[in-house]
């Protein structure tokens, strides 16, 4: 019992302090376990984000830009540049020699060229050792496993028909923001936005989980572009006229091609051109939008056209057009040879400016000037081309002198955009429909310009042009070709220069039921021939036979089937 | 009331350990998506070089010095032409 009793004294003595001192201990642990928990000073949050927490910058790529076909005609692809941790990849290559020779010759460095570089940079640690590897080359070098190289990776934009739609594609700079063409005009739609991320990460760099905290969001690419291009038929008229430019010894050349009966365009071909791929040399000018040159010739149909729609006219109304001149106020208009009496048609066949000149006379100013503009001349193509002219007109009021130069094409500026959208308005039965370079969602109404009796005249007149007139050079073999040629002299700082012309061919095919239009020029040749039926019509015959094929038209003008394969073939039966 | 406690303490303590689970669960699948995103980053990038490769190899030029030189194409002539009207 005493035993007892001294216990339980003992207890409340000595126990009582020793249960106090350990729940003092106690205390402090929690409490100490509470302050790292709370981290009122915040340090180990931030040491602990320090190891942890890193941000992931996920690159977005540029949309491409496709063909009608959805071809790519510009892709953003990755090329990967060498970095060095310089004291980190010395240490490594001194213990991995043998390594040293195949990372050299992935680099495109010899051996000694490489251990140069590394040792002039010792205490650098980051040090750009490559730009823009080749992919295959990237493989090899990061594949070998070295410690203290990185990687950093840039989109490059590249362009596999280079030449052939660089005017009209345009290009990136080294940002891959577009500069020039539709890169920069459909910049914004081009253009994804990069993601980042704010993530906790484990002692492997192995991500473990995102953070709430911070910038987060989703890498967006860029949208892709479908155009209305077709890469066959801008890469084959591209060599046609760069061909031609050659053999011509010319200064440089343009060509469209427009399918008449959707106003898609489906070719734009400039030369001189340059690489995009490479980014050398000067950027090319596409000419087809951002030169209103005088348009010469091309033009005489929008005055017959206006005086056939006036009812003033028709085919067949004949005119003198003897001696071949012809006074207009204090100008002399002539023709190259007297030809006589001609029919309207006959005065498109042989492109003569005297003929011309009365026919339009016989309409009112009013009348000449509105069929012109029925046309969309002096207006802009609508495809909001960066640098696209307009076109003008130098009259200040509308005597004859300024019209009769108006309906030969003189004192008045065009682009070939807009040549290619009249002529293809002929084509498409007299109604006008807006061009477009990119994919349409819905069909457009076009605006009737003529009549279509007047519309099929004219093409019946363009026809003649091109089987007994002044544009030969641009007949098929299997289709029929409505078109008119152009030779004018260049007009430089406002005078006409000797012996300096523009040759020019517009026109479409196949006339019985027409699918495209081309508007060729050939700007300076100077090889002999300037006519625009020799210069510019056997680009335009060939782009169009090999398109118009390509489009799987059925040719109109096969020969007599009495003496065509189908008659041997009939006979062998 | 004893018994309302001590059903609240047992779910706290259950809903923890749920939470721990959780927790791992969703760092392991973050971890399984960032892994797949890297992948589909990749693919693309790859998929764009063989675009451009495939591109390269199907120029219509190159198509056609083929045609010409190593199948002995060549482009018919109007005679050897005949249109077959399906309608």
């Amino acid at each position: 019992m005493t035993r007892k009793k001294k216990q339980a004294n003992t207890w409340n003595n000595r126990s009582w302090i020793v249960l106090g001192l350990m729940l003092c201990v106690l205390t402090v642990f929690l409490g100490k376990a509470a302050w790292l928990q709370l981290d009122p000073t915040d340090q180990l949050r931030k040491e602990a984000a320090d190891r942890h927490v890193r941000h992931i910058t996920t690159a977005s790529r540029r949309g491409m830009i496709l063909d009608r076909r959805g071809e790519p005609l510009a892709v953003s692809t990755p090329l990967d540049s060498v970095v060095m941790d310089t004291p980190v990849l010395a240490a490594y290559l001194a213990k991995n020699e043998q390594k040293v020779p195949t990372l050299a010759s992935a680099l495109g460095l010899d051996p000694t060229a490489l251990k140069k570089v590394v040792v002039s940079n010792i205490k650098d640690r980051h040090v750009l050792l490559r730009k823009q590897l080749e992919p295959s080359n990237a493989k090899v070098v990061f594949d070998l496993k070295i410690h203290g190289i990185y990687r950093e990776r840039q989109y490059r934009r590249f362009y596999p028909e280079a030449w052939a739609a660089a005017s009209v594609i345009g290009m990136t700079d080294i940002k891959d923001s577009g500069v020039e063409g539709l890169e920069a005009q459909y910049n914004d739609h081009l253009t994804g936005h990069d993601g980042q991320r704010r993530v906790y990460t484990d002692r492997d760099n192995k991500v473990l989980e995102y953070t709430y905290a911070g910038t987060n969001r989703y890498a967006r690419n860029g949208d892709d572009l479908t155009i209305t291009l077709d890469r066959r038929i801008q890469s084959l008229a591209y060599d046609a006229l760069a061909h031609q430019v050659a053999q011509h010894d010319a200064k440089g050349g343009a060509a469209v091609v427009v399918d008449v009966r959707t106003g898609e365009v489906l070719a734009i071909v400039n030369e001189p051109t340059s690489n995009p791929n490479t980014r050398s040399g000067p950027v090319p000018r596409n000419r087809v939008f951002t030169d209103a040159y005088e348009p010469g010739s091309v033009m005489k149909p929008f005055a017959v056209l206006g005086a056939l729609q006036a009812g003033l006219i028709s085919a067949n109304t004949v005119f003198d057009t003897s001696p071949g001149v012809v006074r207009v106020g204090k100008y002399t208009v002539k023709d190259h040879h007297d030809y006589g009496e001609l029919t309207a048609a006959g005065v498109i066949a042989k492109s003569s400016n005297v003929g011309v000149n009365e026919i339009a006379l016989k309409m009112t100013a009013e009348q000449q000037i509105a069929i012109v503009r029925n046309f969309g001349f002096f207006q802009d193509s609508g495809l909001g081309f960066p640098g696209e002219k307009q076109g003008s007109f130098e009259a200040h009021r509308w005597g004859d002198v300024q019209r009769s130069a108006l309906s030969r094409g003189y004192g008045i500026s065009a682009t070939l955009i807009q040549l290619a959208r009249a002529y293809a308005t002929i084509a498409n039965d007299g109604v006008r429909i807006p061009l477009t370079l990119v994919q349409r969602t819905a069909p457009v109404a076009g605006k009737r310009v003529v009549d279509s009796d007047v519309a099929s005249t004219m093409t019946a007149m363009l026809e003649l042009v091109v089987t007994d007139g002044t544009g030969k050079g641009a007949a098929t073999s299997m289709y029929r070709v409505a078109g008119k040629t152009g030779t004018v002299h260049k007009n430089v700082a406002g005078k006409y220069k000797e012996g300096v012309y523009q040759s020019a061919f517009a026109g479409f095919a196949p006339a019985s039921n027409p699918r495209l239009a081309m508007v060729v020029l050939i700007d300076e040749p100077s090889a002999g021939d300037y006519y625009g039926g020799l210069v510019a019509g056997p680009v335009f015959s060939r782009v169009m036979s090999a398109s118009l094929r390509i489009l799987n038209v059925a040719p109109d003008k096969l020969v007599d089937k009495s003496s065509g394969l189908l008659a041997k073939l009939e006979a062998q039966q | 009331m004893r018994a309302v406690i001590g059903g609240l303490v047992i779910f706290v303590v259950a809903s923890a350990l749920v939470l721990v689970t959780v927790r791992h669960h969703n760092r392991d699948q973050y971890s399984t998506y960032h892994a797949l995103q890297v992948e589909s980053d990749r693919l693309q990038d790859e998929w764009r070089q063989l675009l451009l490769e495939n591109q390269t190899q199907s120029q219509p030029r190159r198509i056609e010095k083929k045609a010409i030189e190593q199948l002995g194409m060549t482009e018919p002539s109007p005679e050897e032409i005949v249109v077959v009207d399906l309608r």
